[in-house]
């Protein structure tokens, strides 16, 4: 079995679209969350969400090829792009031939399908651009990195609603652990601010109206974000000989299902999914000097995610710090558990914890140390990073320092 | 039929008990609704009297108060909801 590490990293994100201002944004707790203006208001109550203002397609791509990508293919391929310049892999066609790319999107290009609908219900249009179905199909973003990387082994799409970047990069984890594919590019894509999908979400009655607190007590519900997270897995070996830079080593992953309800976190369900995630890591809970939690910032999930940690960690839990990225990403749906990986990852190179943004006082029961506010640095020898979906799909990696 | 009627006969249909058992001073939660039940509760009588009830999930659960005390949820009796629906039905009438 190989030893697998993170050797790029790209990102789009509510905080800046290249790696060190995502970083800088997180380890400084400030947010990405400001009013909704990507989309019109008028028929929604929410006003605020985590948007890539950043983000311009245009500098990215011609129109030709624009006219195929829905906003999160786009989100995907910029940050492939990314992440594969910064491992300085080069790309032979037999490396090529075998290398893996695995996406996780909760979601396909729900931009795409607004649009359309909007057009051919809402105005009565007869009309629906040809290329609809090529921008909106569920592994549009997978399909589009291989197409601009060159990645031509094994290829799809990993949906489990906000576990769906974790269970990605999991299973190219794998891939590369077994020796199936030589390299993967892993990682989650989601552009869901459509007006469409955010009435969603408001009824569900989930969103917060002011901001993302994740574990505070005055924590109000969940907000939603876009972008991307993209990166480069190879062993170690391989690392190692190029002499490539590398940010983390994976050690483990670990899944499970709730088979309980739809909505509600399971903390029985999520500690399974940390205890198998140890196991395959061969790591001892002690071990564990950091948990990237999944911290939605509702009241169910992040006092359900605290009894989690407790089951999964036992004592050690009393000496652990966990943090939520969500008050400054928003909830980034299928991205957010590549996003939180990346943002584990940079901990674990920086030895530095990322604080809990927005956190104002102290819940009963949420009695963990959530590094209000302010970064720590600290010595991180193995971390930990959360993500539990909608469905009850849970899933877990574990890393560990370079 | 009157507005607490029609809120009883929603709930009864939602939770499949008979109407007869839905006495104002019963609890939601006792009568075994969960938080999706009630948010599919309020959406049947949002669209049955065309009003808006602004309540958030978190609120329709009971939780814990800074101090450790137990804090109650929004809407915990049939009685309480019957109510904010009949303030919210004659407030669009006066309108």
């Amino acid at each position: 079995m190989n030893r697998v590490v993170i050797s790029g990293l790209g990102v789009i994100s509510p905080v800046g679209c290249v790696v060190k201002e995502f970083w800088t944004a997180l380890v400084e707790a400030r947010s990405g969350i400001g009013p909704l203006s990507l989309v019109p208001t008028e028929r929604l109550t929410t006003r605020i969400a985590a948007q890539c203002l950043d983000f311009d397609a245009s500098r990215h791509f011609d129109e030709k090829r624009l006219i195929q990508l829905d906003r999160f293919a786009q989100f995907a391929v910029v940050a492939a792009r990314q992440a594969m310049r910064d491992a300085g892999l080069e790309l032979t066609e037999e490396l090529a031939l075998n290398s893996a790319t695995i996406i996780g999107n909760g979601a396909g290009g729900q931009c795409t399908v607004d649009e359309s609908y909007l057009k051919f219900y809402g105005q009565n249009s007869p009309r629906i651009h040809p290329l609809t179905i090529p921008r909106w199909m569920g592994n549009a973003a997978v399909s589009q990195v291989s197409m601009d990387l060159g990645l031509k082994g094994p290829a799809y799409t990993i949906t489990s609603a906000c576990a769906s970047g974790t269970h990605a990069i999991g299973h190219a984890f794998q891939l590369v652990r077994t020796g199936q594919a030589p390299i993967a590019v892993a990682g989650g894509a989601e552009a869901p601010l459509t007006v469409g999908s955010i009435k969603c979400w408001e009824a569900l009655r989930v969103l917060s109206t002011d901001t993302c607190r994740p574990f505070s007590k005055t924590r109000s519900g969940m907000v939603l974000g876009e972008g991307a997270a993209m990166m480069v897995l190879e062993t170690r070996e391989r690392a190692l000989a190029r002499g490539a830079g590398i940010y983390a080593e994976i050690l483990g992953f670990g899944m499970s299902a709730d088979a309980g309800d739809i909505t509600a976190l399971d903390p029985d369900g999520a500690a399974r999914a940390m205890h198998a995630a140890l196991s395959d890591a061969k790591a001892d809970p002690a071990e564990i000097d950091y948990v990237n939690a999944h911290g939605t910032g509702t009241p169910l999930n992040d006092r359900a995610e605290t009894q989690a940690l407790r089951k999964a960690f036992g004592a050690s839990a009393d000496t652990l710090a966990v943090s939520s990225s969500k008050a400054v990403l928003g909830h980034v749906m299928g991205a957010a558990g590549a996003l939180e990986a990346a943002a584990t990852a940079l901990a674990l190179k920086h030895q530095t914890i990322p604080p809990t943004a927005n956190y104002q006082e102290a819940d009963p029961d949420c009695d963990l140390d959530f590094v209000p506010n302010v970064a720590r640095a600290a010595p991180i020898r193995k971390a930990m990073s959360n993500s539990f979906a909608f469905g009850g799909l849970n899933a877990v990696l574990v890393l560990g320092a370079p | 039929m009157a507005v607490a009627d029609e809120v009883t006969a929603i709930i009864s249909k939602s939770l499949k008990i008979p109407v007869e058992q839905l006495t104002p001073d019963k609890r939601l939660d006792d009568l075994g609704a969960e938080s999706l039940d009630v948010i599919e509760i309020l959406f049947e009588l949002e669209e049955k009297f065309d009003i808006a009830i602004t309540v958030k999930a978190n609120d329709l659960a009971p939780s814990k108060a800074s101090d450790g005390s137990a804090k109650e949820a929004q809407f915990s009796t049939i009685g309480d909801l019957t109510a904010e629906v009949e303030r919210l039905v004659a407030a669009k009438a006066a309108q």
